[in-house]
């Protein structure tokens, strides 16, 4: 998952988490900082992340070191949840309030351990195993004029409020796809030939294959997805209006060759996701035919309007008002 | 000559054992920094059998001389690749009950074995060569049903090592042998052939009948299954989704299926017939994922759920499930109204009705000519007439009258009552709101069949009371995507039915005298219309109101569409005031001169609205004259 952990690694040799992690933490004492130093209100900054594995329709928290691993895999009670105000979230998973890179570091490590105990007793079977570590930031902070930075922040704006505060949120997913991670399946290292022909998988992968057949732009059809949950997951933040940088980490090592090709067609994938606002647009329609009768009309209005100032003008009474199109043609529904 | 005693044979067969021990369970358990330790030494183990089986049985080379009829070494096929579809392993080479065939069958059972064993821990090169070398021991063998199972899986694997190596045509060459080979020993012989794994066991552990065909079909079921990614590698979908027909209905009559995981497979494959217009095909996909799906059982109850969370997920589960299912018919429904629509509309969008009789004509030719023949069948004795059953609730034929529409349609409206029980607007807003959109759509394709003016407008109106709360109940800023598309669709709606009212008006002796309540409720329709084209349009604006620069590609067409209707829309409503109708012509030219400005600020837009385009070009042109008009009016009359 690029999380190089080892506290004695250097900082070039840090993975994308921490990297991330670090920069995000710098980001809000900056903050802090400048706020201090201008003496104005400053910023209130809460941090939440979230560990979650996906295998199958399973969803595992992480988190959760309070139970053994059988009963965690037996139940989790965890749902993720969709309504009309709140966009996707999950329920029963549990959120961690980091205030320190540190402490956001120690949760993915513990996280991290927790899901590679889980996949060598993993049945053979259930070779897609996807993990989502999110990050929640919000921050409240006093709504001024000049706050132009973060155009990319999702925002709530309090427009009703002649005073002050703001709540900006956003979200970061980092994503661990399945098969990108060095498991041990039946003695195999990683599988083989993810895009070509899977043997391990059995038929499990039957499915793909008959849902590429379709035709995916028409969005005619209707999908079934087996990776449901994940997709569901990370729903908002495929498409829709939310800013989403996809960052594909890859390998220059051969060794790593299958993954590296592998995540860069799935990046590929995910880049050609696009929505369509609206889905038919009928292009013939009676509509565009009835307004070129109105313009037609029109036309034939003004060839008249002008005939009969030719001929006023030829009888020499220019200068005299012209009296207007008879009213029932301008009132007219046409 | 040297052959193995008993005891000898014995310790082979235990070899052999002690090495698929190794390599298929033990190797699981291997440590992260010694992964394929239990499949070298299973390795080392095959190797042993290999050589023993080299040293006896052989003689030095003396092949020919105990006693068997003279067939000369048949000779090597290419060590790279496969000749097409090499048929005379049937007639030709050593018969497996000769010394020479046996022998060769357990040394390329064993370089069978040894080449998975080196693909598995990535050492492809050798694999490929054992698995080669399996090859060239079996091409000197007749097929027959002690090794024709072996001669199907070795080309399966060289066939997944080519498709891995990104060399498909390789791949597809073994693979259609090996499908060539199942079909032809099917038809001639078709006698439960012998499983590789009972090459090194005793008289006691032999598979029974069952067993062996059990694993050979599977053995082909695969390679029917690696065809179709093959052929869908090479973008010849259509034969992809005969393979994906065959590898599922193997299923079916195999009795190896998970019966919600081939229910959603067949399911989804309905989809792409759905796309390629083969409605009966699509039918019986989805027929057959209905009844199929039933048997997963029933769903537990709510109290059962409430009492273990495995029930409660095993209801979550199959609920989910069959509610997909239900979404793939509510599509088959809909684009069977849909292309029927394109068949039968005009180039104003309406029912032609020569098109119709047309249509009608060739269907009853094609009756009596008895139609077409079913080319998909799935099921088992059991399920035939079940999924008989379903499919004789919804015609497959294109429907060319209301009657017709208004079936397909009651079917369609059926799955979405169905599909919206699972998929509730609370958990699964976009779910749910897809399948508005589809009930939606369904209402409108129908009221492209219906005559009746006024039950027309009955069927859109339900439209709109479908769709306007959801609209205005959804988050703004989770749901953008969403509202846009809803207030698109209402906004169109709302101008349908405005427009059908507007026919019915003119319908009657004199257009001018218009009832004030006709002219009230035309109005309402009209600023509806206008009201959420405009939302729509406010939606492109940053949170500070600004309209954007640039219009995304996506939005692009949509937006300049919206822009030419409020304009439309703003001078077709109907005011007996004088400033209102300057008013409203304003605020139409506005709009008609946007949509001008932006094409030629963004000459690569105009090819999204090309009609649009020019009707506001000659709008632009022709509206001031009459705003001119107007105002002249309204300054004598002052």
């Amino acid at each position: 998952m690029g999380t190089g952990f080892d506290i004695n690694i250097g900082e070039e040799e840090l993975g994308i988490i921490p990297r991330a992690i670090n920069h995000l933490f710098r980001g809000i004492e900056e903050r802090r900082q400048a706020a201090t130093e201008q003496g104005t209100p400053v910023p209130e900054f809460k941090i939440n992340a979230q560990f979650l594995e996906l295998y199958n329709e399973e969803v595992l928290d992480l988190f959760d070191s309070t139970r053994e691993l059988e009963a965690r895999r037996q139940k989790s009670g965890i749902k993720i949840h969709e309504d009309a105000n709140g966009g996707i979230y999950t329920v029963g998973v549990t959120t961690r309030t980091v205030t320190s890179a540190a402490e956001m570091m120690q949760c993915l490590k513990l996280g991290a351990l927790s899901r590679s105990t889980a996949s060598t007793q993993m049945n053979v079977q259930s070779s897609r195993s996807h993990a989502i570590f999110t990050i929640h930031l919000c921050q409240v902070r006093v709504c001024s004029p000049d706050n132009h930075e973060n155009a990319t922040d999702n925002r709530l704006a309090n427009s009703s409020e002649i005073n002050e505060f703001e709540t900006l949120t956003a979200k970061f997913h980092f994503v661990d796809l399945a098969g990108s991670e060095r498991l041990k399946r039946t003695g195999a290292t990683g599988d083989r030939a993810k895009e070509g022909i899977s043997i391990n998988c059995g038929l499990l992968a039957l499915g793909n294959v008959i849902s590429a057949l379709g035709d995916r732009g028409k969005r005619s059809t209707h999908v079934p997805y087996r990776d449901s949950k994940l997709t569901r997951l990370l729903q908002d933040s495929l498409g829709g209006n939310s800013q989403t940088v996809m960052i594909a980490c890859i390998s220059p090592s051969d060794r790593d060759f299958m993954e590296t090709l592998n995540t860069l067609k799935y990046a590929n994938r995910a880049r050609n996701i696009k929505n369509k606002v609206v889905v038919n647009q009928d292009r013939a329609s009676q509509q565009i035919s009835v307004l070129r009768t109105e313009i037609a009309r029109l036309q034939m209005e003004l060839m008249e309007y002008k005939a009969v100032r030719a001929v006023l003008v030829l009888d020499g009474m220019s200068d005299q008002v012209l009296d207007p199109i008879p009213s029932h043609l301008v009132l007219s529904v046409c | 000559m040297a052959s193995f005693s008993s005891n000898e044979w014995k310790a082979v067969c235990a070899k052999f054992t002690n090495a698929q021990q190794l390599s298929d369970v033990e190797s699981r358990t291997d440590p992260e920094n010694d992964p394929f330790r239990s499949k070298y030494k299973a390795r080392e183990l095959l190797t042993e059998i290999y050589c023993s089986l080299k040293n006896f049985e052989a003689g030095d080379g003396e092949e020919h001389d105990d006693g068997e009829t003279s067939e000369p070494e048949p000779t090597e096929e290419p060590l790279d690749g496969e000749k097409p579809v090499d048929l005379d392993a049937f007639s030709r080479g050593w018969s497996s009950d000769s010394r020479a065939g046996l022998r060769a069958a357990r040394l390329a059972a064993v370089e069978y074995y040894l080449g998975v064993n080196h693909v598995d821990t990535e050492e492809l090169s050798a694999g490929q060569e054992h698995l080669m070398n399996c090859m060239k021991h079996l091409g000197k063998c007749r097929v027959s049903s002690e090794n024709v199972s072996l001669f199907i899986h070795v080309r399966n694997q060289l066939g997944i090592l080519w498709a891995g190596r990104d060399e498909t045509e390789k791949s597809q060459g073994f693979l259609e042998t090996a499908e060539s080979i199942y079909q032809r020993y099917m038809k001639e012989n078709g006698s439960p052939p012998t499983d590789m794994t009972e090459y090194f066991c005793s008289e006691e552990n032999q598979l029974t009948h069952q067993e062996r065909t059990k694993k050979f079909e599977l053995a082909y079921t695969h390679t029917l299954y690696y065809l179709a990614q093959v052929y869908q590698y090479f973008g010849e979908n259509e034969r992809a989704a005969n393979y994906c027909y065959s590898t599922l209905q193997r299923q079916l009559q195999l009795n190896q299926f998970n019966p919600m995981e081939w229910a959603l497979n067949a399911a989804t494959l309905s989809q792409y017939y759905i796309t390629k217009g083969q409605y009966m095909e699509g039918r019986h996909c989805l027929a057959a994922a209905t009844v199929i799906s039933g048997l997963a059982g029933e769903v537990p109850s709510e109290a059962a759920a409430q009492e273990s969370e495995a029930e409660r997920d095993r209801r979550e589960q199959l609920k989910q499930k069959r509610s997909e299912i239900a979404r793939c018919w509510i599509k088959y429904c809909l684009n069977l109204l849909r292309d029927a629509k394109k068949l039968l509309e005009d180039n104003i969008g309406e029912l032609d009705t020569d098109r119709q009789d047309e249509l009608r004509r060739a269907r009853r030719r094609e009756e009596e000519e008895e139609g077409r023949k079913q080319a998909l069948l799935f099921g088992s004795e059991d399920t035939f007439d079940s999924i008989a059953s379903v499919e004789e609730k919804v015609s497959y034929l294109f429907p060319l009258d209301f009657t017709e529409a208004r079936a397909i349609f009651l079917v369609g409206q059926n799955y979405v009552n169905q599909a919206k029980e699972h998929f509730q607007m609370d958990g699964f807003v976009t779910d749910h709101i897809e399948i508005l959109q589809d009930h939606s759509a369904l209402f409108r394709a129908l009221a492209f069949f219906e005559e009746d003016v006024e039950r027309r407008c009955k069927m859109h109106k339900r439209r709109v009371d479908m769709l306007e709360p959801i609209c205005n109940d959804l988050n703004s800023q989770y749901y953008l995507l969403i509202r846009r598309q809803l207030m698109f669709e209402l906004a169109e709606t709302y101008n349908e039915m405005m427009d059908l009212k507007l026919t019915l008006a003119n319908r009657q002796e004199d257009s001018q005298s218009l009832d004030n309540h006709t002219i009230k409720k035309f109005n309402h329709l009209c600023s509806a219309s206008a009201k959420y084209f405009q939302m729509f349009l406010d939606s492109l604006c940053s949170p500070e109101g600004k309209i954007p620069e640039h219009l995304e590609e996506d939005v692009l067409r949509p937006a300049l569409v919206a822009r030419f209707r409020v304009a439309r829309l703003h001078s077709k409503l109907i005011s007996s005031s004088p400033p209102v109708q300057l008013d409203n012509l304003n605020k139409a030219l506005e709009n008609y001169k946007y949509v001008v400005q932006y094409c030629e600020a963004h000459p690569e837009a105009a090819a999204a609205a090309e009609t649009e385009l020019e009707l506001s070009k000659e709008m632009v042109g022709l509206l001031p004259l009459k705003i001119n008009r107007l105002k002249a009016r309204m300054a004598t009359n002052n």
